[in-house]
């Protein structure tokens, strides 16, 4: 007696350590006769907002699956993946996971996803065509978009009308945009025209690749743009610095993680529409409209991109009822009027339907349908190792705008990372 | 735990090292062998810890410096590939220069203030045990996230820093989004958690013995000359553990750096120390493998400087017993 509990007493400690990562076939499911009780985990990233509505689908689903207790978490998106890179490594990812399309190269490449094609439980037939191949690596179904979100850019009109200056309407020319945005910050106070992601970030970068009729990548999976491509982009950058386009990034890295237009430090910001949804949470949201980017020279640069993504974990020892629960999430119109269009536009027509025709989710929906006509293809999905080495674009750009880094150094740097990152 | 409730006879010999076996030749225990199983009954939690916990990974992480891993297939062998890369990686090179500055710079500050207060709060003085407690309590929560978080806003953009500098005139505006104050800022952050290194400074001045300092006061000393001249060499040995360890944990600083400026080290990379960049190159780039050669540099050198410390402590620490 007194040697097993010893024993116990000495497995204690390493047990616990695994139990918290989260084996998951305990029995709280409540046991309706004969069907196995079924725990799943469940991570996303996201705002109290999206927690809220999460939540409500979990209900939902458990009410729906007696047998099924679906144990939710969640973090914010910069260290989600951080997380998820560990759990990877120890082959304990979580069992349904909400997926960034940024990311699912680098996790189906190493066969850590589950293949979504031969179950049963999920029927994908309503998702429209062009939507679902998004979620295919190397002809494997691993992700389930939940809805498409365009490029646009995000205004906040109150504050363009406390500065007397004309709000950004569709139909503008990139040199009217910026015009717009120079004058905004030379006529108020603390206020500027738009923010680093705008001019700086890696979404910037893309469109304007996609407007002069280059891509990020190139099909085999190599950068579509070389050396002069960056140094021109990272140049127009601190020109755009230097000519009051752009809030200051002393500015910007002081509020983070507050977004500037959330803030109300900027009029502007171009970001996927869906998710001016997140600027909703700031204590006296503003009231924000979404608009057409410019074209450039060639190309609109829009696409519909696959907005969040659901995965299960190669890991499951549950594969049906990972492919039941991703099912109820596309399928089920009810989780289209929880979501409405914080998640993209729904990919169902039945979710479509029954969304609110109302505030944001009304918006949303008007401005793709405004957009349809300008949509190009959508690019295929960023290779392996992009993830890590659009970070790295993220910190050239931030330390070649605090001038502690040179555009060159900054190429320099970017193409050797990119070397070891993409070919690792 | 089980174990614990297991009758264990308390051993009757004094423990080796314990001044009361101290200086005495050791016997071998007379007690039943049990009492030795009994200690290492006792010692396996903490060993299981070692083994499990440190030594391992530890080993671990000495065998994938010399790989190429991303976490997610098999670590390959490349020989001595992460440490020539390293010759020609800027970024090391600036995240080195950035923690060699907050050690240089920001250990003395924290050693000069956690002193500065000791000595204070040596004196006599009604409720002394209450400030002691008081400048001792910031430590207690010190390297919490939550307190680098309230720290970032106390030196924002009009936040209490900034008020009272522009108060008498001076205008800096945020510190956590400009590249030349960052830095200080997460130093004064150091500074204010001096409890630690304070504590043991108070224990070594209320070890100076009164009579030498009346006696160097006899002899025309006055307070500056008293402390430089027989206050510090006694307590020298204090001073140098304190040296050592404070330097040790700033090569280690991490929380209130990736707090301010995450994984990329904003603002402008002013704020990636050595261990935010090995963090990222681990857990956003992947590169679990260089990121263990970076481990292991930092060990080294961590070693080597300590090596200094106690090569040249030979000169400067005087332990009291030498003196006689």
């Amino acid at each position: 007696m007194g040697r097993t509990r010893k024993a116990a007493a000495l497995t204690a400690a390493m047990s616990l350590a695994a139990l918290g990562l989260g084996a998951c076939t305990d029995s709280n499911g409540g046991g309706d006769g004969g069907v196995e009780p079924v725990t799943l985990t469940f991570t996303w990233w996201g705002n109290d907002d999206r927690a809220g509505r999460m939540n409500e689908a979990i209900a939902r689903y458990q009410d729906l699956n007696e047998h099924v207790t679906i144990n939710g978490s969640f973090t914010d998106y910069g260290s989600y993946f951080e997380v998820r890179t560990t759990e990877a490594a120890a082959r304990n990812l979580p069992d349904v996971m909400l997926f960034d399309y940024l990311y699912i190269s680098d996790y189906a490449q190493r066969d850590l996803l589950l293949t979504l094609d031969s179950l049963e439980s999920l029927d994908m037939s309503g998702v429209d065509a062009g939507v679902i191949s998004a979620g295919v690596i190397g002809a494997q179904q691993v992700a389930v978009p939940l809805g498409t979100n365009v490029m646009s850019v995000i205004s906040n009109p109150a504050v363009y009308e406390a500065a007397g200056v004309e709000a950004p309407a569709d139909g503008v020319s990139w040199e009217e945009l910026e015009a717009t945005w120079q004058e905004l910050t030379r006529t108020s106070d603390g206020v500027y025209g738009t923010d680093n992601t705008t001019i700086a970030g890696p979404t910037a970068l893309e469109l304007v690749l996609l407007q002069n009729g280059q891509t990020m990548f190139e099909p085999d999976g190599s950068l579509g743009f070389d050396e002069q491509d960056l140094t021109a982009f990272l140049q127009s950058v601190l020109d755009a610095e230097a000519d009051d386009v752009l809030v200051p990034s002393r500015i910007e890295d002081e509020i983070s993680p507050q977004f500037a237009l959330a803030a109300g430090v900027v009029g502007s910001r171009m970001g996927w529409d869906n998710t001016f949804v997140q600027f909703l949470d700031a204590e006296n949201a503003p009231e924000l409209t979404l608009t057409v980017p410019p074209p450039g020279s060639s190309e609109s640069g829009l696409y519909a991109k696959p907005a969040l993504m659901l995965s299960g974990a190669a890991n499951t020892d549950h594969p049906e009822e990972v492919a039941a629960f991703i099912d109820f999430m596309i399928n089920d119109a009810e989780i289209g009027r929880i979501f409405g269009a914080s998640r993209g536009v729904p990919v169902t027509e039945a979710q479509r339907r029954a969304m609110s025709a109302e505030g944001t989710d009304a918006q949303i929906v008007e401005y793709q349908e405004r957009v349809a006509d300008l949509l190009m293809q959508t690019p295929a999905p960023p290779p392996a190792g992009w993830s890590s080495l659009e970070a790295h674009l993220v910190r050239i750009a931030g330390e070649v705008r605090h001038q502690t880094l040179s555009v060159e150094d900054a190429v320099a740097q970017f193409f050797q990372e990119a070397e070891t990152l993409l070919n690792g | 735990m089980a174990s614990v409730q297991r009758p264990v006879s308390v051993p009757r010999q004094g423990i080796p090292g314990s001044p009361a076996g101290a200086g005495h030749s050791f016997k071998k225990p007379s007690g039943p062998k049990r009492d030795n199983r009994a200690g290492y009954l006792f010692l396996t939690p903490w060993l299981l810890g070692l083994v499990l916990l440190t030594a391992g990974p530890m080993l671990a992480s000495l065998y994938l410096a010399f790989t190429q891993y991303d976490l997610f297939s098999a670590p390959k062998w490349i020989g001595l590939g992460n440490f020539r890369r390293m010759l020609t990686d800027q970024q090391l090179h600036s995240s080195a220069v950035v923690t060699a500055i907050y050690v240089l710079v920001g250990t003395p500050i924290k050693l000069a203030s956690a002193l500065a207060v000791a000595v204070l709060l040596n004196a006599r003085m009604r409720g002394m045990s209450f400030y002691r407690s008081a400048f001792y309590a910031p430590s207690l929560i010190g390297s919490s996230v939550s307190i680098a978080i309230a720290w970032r806003l106390l030196f924002s953009e009009e936040g209490f820093v900034d008020q009272m500098l522009s108060a008498v005139g001076i205008e800096l505006g945020g510190w956590a989004g400009n590249p030349e104050l960052a830095m200080p800022m997460l130093m004064a952050l150091a500074a204010w958690q001096f409890g630690a290194p304070m504590v043991i400074f108070l224990a070594g001045l209320k070890g100076v013995p009164p009579e030498l300092l009346e006696a160097a006061a006899l002899d025309g000393a006055g307070r500056i000359r008293r402390f430089f001249s027989v206050t510090m060499p006694m307590i020298s040995p204090v001073l140098f553990f304190n040296l050592l360890l404070e330097t040790i944990n700033a090569f280690q600083a991490f929380t209130a750096a990736y707090i301010v400026g995450g994984a990329g080290g904003a603002p402008g990379g002013s704020t990636l120390f050595y261990t935010v960049y090995l963090y990222a190159r681990a857990f956003v780039d992947r590169q679990m493998g260089y990121a263990s050669a970076l481990a292991w540099l930092l060990m080294v050198v961590v070693g080597i400087i300590a090596g200094i410390y106690f090569h040249s402590s030979r000169r400067w620490v005087h332990y009291a017993s030498e003196a006689q």
